[in-house]
């Protein structure tokens, strides 16, 4: 009975899954909510907003907790709209 | 900037929690552990000393605690902690006065502290910051879980066991607030997905998938897991007819736990006996506890009190929680929570708190091994209704799988219907898969999907031109937790413990919950109906002065002879403490250094009541053995009776040789006590035996300061104790012949 549960989260992923990714890596709480919120707008959260945050440091130089924070003001999601290819790649409504 | 140590210093026990000092400095704070931490049970018989009766479900002692009220004097001061975990659940609203009452409540035998959320806290999706007050619960947040782990710190240290933290990972933000408990040092959590679907309406394909990462989160923090099952007790019409389901509730969490990967022992059932006198409760409950214990052997047991069938009489709670607790004993459980027996009428009250901690600790010290005494009936009705129960939940089970699945069952509204399963009310809680709040949220995760962090649960996969890159994780350094302070400039701790010293400017007022809060109650009987009585006790409440009266309880004695009301009000004034004279409070000394004392030398007292005075009652009461005086502790009595003339006395005194002279006065008219009391040192000087006795008055109207005024050596006055008395005699005794007699008790009362 739980299989078809648990195998929709191993394939899954939800704001607050991604913005605990971000808080592993060190990201204070307000400036995750914002990233996530940026990685939903622009159709990227599938891909790990963790990963968008990596994305965005290794092209800016910049450490994980700094990169979040520049994407939590606003800056950097070209270069990480770039990398993932266009936009929405994988990304659909959500649920079953 | 401030001048404060870096950490705050050790409690002391005569010393209030230092609020200000648990908050200065915290963002260095870090938890000494992670995860859950048991009690250790000791081998069965072990004993406490200096009882001589061994115990079959113990743990260590605590170093400090307030022992049971009868302990004192009836058995040593033991205070026995049984080897089940015992939870105090504290969430007033704002957390720092919850701190004071975790103290009190791990002094009583609590090391499970459960702190409820603020209302609306599982809708928001994501944390909150900061120390804003809450309602009805407190706001979890770093701040308030890091000051709490901190004090819990100080307590469990003065206490000497260790205290468990907990709280709730649900609602919208589950594995942030996982990725927080683990950081912060919190060692248990509820976290049951049915839960959140159930009671919370949050979409259930949300519900599942945050759960999953939030539960690998958890078990690799080592933390305690609880379930969800028993709020369908509280919500279900007639409790006990949901027991099927509550199999069926338990098996979905456990199931996807382990699917998950956390190890069963780590997974607790949490579990009500659904009801309450006056029906037949032990024979509704305790066949569903042990259907229960049978199917799900492995994993952990967390006995809930009842919280259904609670009104506004404490009395009836505790009686009801009582019988909960024989269930406990006559099957199992790992984790025992209380729920405080005002919960019917308020949000728990600090005494009344500590009062449902007693109420365990009490219970599961008297039914200590009574699993070696009587056994659970394997035939007849007990077994024949535990096999009805697992029966009817596999049905339970099936028609889910029939219907398509966990989702489809609960559009169709199975659960939580007030129909004992198969039969079906009609009126279960329906929940649609694309519903509730955040549905649309759950986003599939793309091909190149990374999560690139540590107890991480499903697809993720590293990417080529990262492998092998190191990642910075608060979960493996924890110098990397971020620190975020108040949000709010208006609504925080410090704010508010500003308006508290202000509310109470150093004066002493009675608190229910808050410093300064002022509440206290006033219990009474009237006679009179019930009507009259409600509105007269409100009048007398008024009229004494007493601020916002309501009556928060009455009984019915008899429709016409009276009721028992409770009024609850503010009191308009404090007290200041330094205007206040304290009594000096005679130290006694442990009864059995009392003993060893008298029996290591004989100690004889001659006494009686002098003068034309007929009144026996007070020195008998010193005297006798019936009722804890002086012979209890093998000192001789030789007891002269009443209107004795002090020359008798003293002659009595010479010819047994005795040790000391107690003369009682209880008429005052005239100043006769003083001028008997002084009639006896006069005479023991005269007859120049002063210094072979110890001189002793006592009456209603004597003091210790009258007495030696008048020439004796002491005086007792009313309500004075036969141990005082002893103690008195031993200490004075040995201080003639330049000796200490050492080891104190407490102070007399």
């Amino acid at each position: 009975m739980v299989r078809p549960l648990v195998e929709l989260a191993r394939t899954h992923t939800t704001p607050s899954i991604e913005r605990s990714v971000l808080a592993r890596l060190g990201v204070p709480s307000p400036q995750a909510r914002a990233v996530v919120e940026g990685c939903l707008a622009r159709g990227l959260l599938g891909h790990g907003a963790g990963h968008a945050v990596l994305r965005a440091a290794r092209l800016a130089g910049l450490d994980p907790r700094q990169a979040a924070a520049e994407l939590a003001a606003g800056r950097l999601w070209e270069t990480v709209e770039r990398v993932f290819g266009h936009q929405g790649e994988g990304v659909g409504p959500g649920g079953e | 900037m401030e001048s404060r140590p870096a950490a705050p210093p050790a409690l002391t026990p005569d010393s209030p929690l230092d609020l200000g000092a648990i908050l200065a400095g915290l963002e260095t704070y870090r938890p000494r552990r992670r995860g859950w931490v048991w009690r250790h049970r000791l081998p069965p018989g072990t004993r406490v000393p200096p009882a001589p009766f061994g115990y079959e479900q113990l743990s260590p002692s605590t170093a400090r605690s307030v022992p049971l009220p009868a302990a004192e004097r009836h058995f040593w001061s033991i205070d026995p902690q049984p080897e089940v975990t015992i939870t105090s659940e504290i969430a007033s609203g704002r957390f720092e006065d919850d701190l004071r009452r975790m103290r009190m409540a791990a002094w009583h035998g609590a090391d499970h502290i459960m702190v409820i959320r603020t209302a609306g806290q599982s809708h928001y999706d994501g944390l909150i910051e900061g120390t804003p007050e809450g309602v009805g619960g407190v706001p979890i947040t770093r701040k308030q879980l890091r000051a709490t782990r901190r004090a819990l710190d100080l307590i469990e240290e003065e206490v000497g066991r260790p205290i468990n933290l907990h709280s709730y990972v649900s609602g919208l933000a589950g594995p942030e607030m996982a990725v927080l408990f683990v950081e912060e040092g919190v060692g248990g959590a509820h976290q049951d997905p049915q839960y959140n679907v159930l009671y919370r309406n949050v979409n259930m394909v949300r519900s599942f998938v945050d759960a999953a990462e939030a539960k690998t989160v958890m078990k690799d923090g080592g933390l305690l897991q609880i379930d969800g099952a028993h709020n369908a007790n509280a919500t279900a019409r007639e409790a006990w007819k949901i027991t099927p389901e509550l199999l069926v509730q338990h098996a979905i969490n456990c199931a996807f736990s382990e699917a998950v990967g956390y190890p069963r022992h780590l997974v607790c059932l949490s579990t009500v006996p659904p009801t309450a006198p006056p029906a037949p409760a032990l024979r509704l409950d305790l066949p569903y506890a042990v259907a229960l214990r049978e199917l799900f052997a492995g994993y952990g047991l967390r006995a809930q009190m009842n919280t259904r069938h609670i009104e506004s009489d404490p009395r009836e709670a505790t009686v009801t929680h009582v019988l909960n607790l024989l269930v406990t004993r006559l099957t199992s459980a790992h984790v025992q929570s209380t729920i405080t027996p005002d919960e019917g009428r308020n949000v728990p009250w600090h005494h009344m708190s500590v009062a449902a901690v007693e109420t365990a600790k009490q219970a599961l010290a008297g039914l200590d091994g009574i699993g070696g005494l009587v056994a659970l009936r394997r035939d007849g009705e007990l077994a024949c209704r535990a096999r009805e129960i697992k029966e009817r939940a596999v049905l339970f089970l099936q028609e889910i799988l029939d219907l398509g699945g966990y989702f489809r069952a609960v559009e169709e509204g199975l659960f939580v219907d007030s129909g004992f399963y198969p039969e079906r009310a009609g009126d279960g809680i329906v929940r649609r898969a694309e519903g509730g709040v955040g549905a649309g949220t759950v986003v599939p995760r793309a091909l190149d999907y990374w999560a690139p962090v540590c107890s991480h649960f499903g697809q993720s996969s590293v990417p080529p031109d990262f492998a092998g890159v190191k990642v910075p994780c608060t979960l493996c350094d924890p110098g990397l937790v971020p620190w975020v302070d108040e949000l709010d400039p208006e609504d925080n701790v410090h704010r508010r413990l500003e308006e508290a010293s202000a509310r109470t400017g150093g004066l002493l007022r009675p608190e229910v919950q808050w410093a300064g809060d002022g509440v206290f109650t006033l219990t009474f009987f009237l006679p009179a109906r019930r009507e009259v009585a409600l509105a007269a006790a409100v009048e007398i409440a008024r009229r004494l002065g007493l601020l916002e009266p309501e009556v928060v309880h009455s009984r019915v004695l008899h429709p016409a002879e009276g009721t028992l009301v409770e009024v609850k009000a503010v009191l308009p004034f404090g007290v200041d403490p330094a205007s206040l004279t304290l009594p000096k409070g005679e130290q006694v000394l442990p009864e059995e250094v009392v003993r060893r004392e008298v029996a290591a030398e004989p100690l004889t007292v001659v006494a009686a009541t002098v003068g034309e005075d007929e009144h026996s009652v007070g020195l008998r009461e010193i005297l006798d053995i019936k009722h804890g005086g002086l012979e209890k502790y093998g000192i001789r009595c030789h007891y002269l009776g009443t209107s004795v003339p002090v020359e008798k006395v003293l002659d009595a005194a010479i010819e047994a040789d005795a040790d000391a002279v107690l003369i009682s006065t209880i008429i005052t008219h005239a100043d006769v006590h003083r001028r008997q009391m002084a009639k006896l040192a006069g005479l023991a000087r005269e007859k120049g035996v002063r210094d072979r006795f110890l001189l002793v008055g006592g009456g209603t109207q004597v003091t210790d300061q009258m007495a030696r005024e008048a020439g004796l050596d002491a005086g007792f006055g009313r309500g004075a104790k036969g141990l005082e008395v002893a103690s008195y005699l031993v200490r004075a005794r040995a201080a003639r012949r330049g000796r200490r007699v050492e080891g104190t008790a407490g102070h007399a009362s």
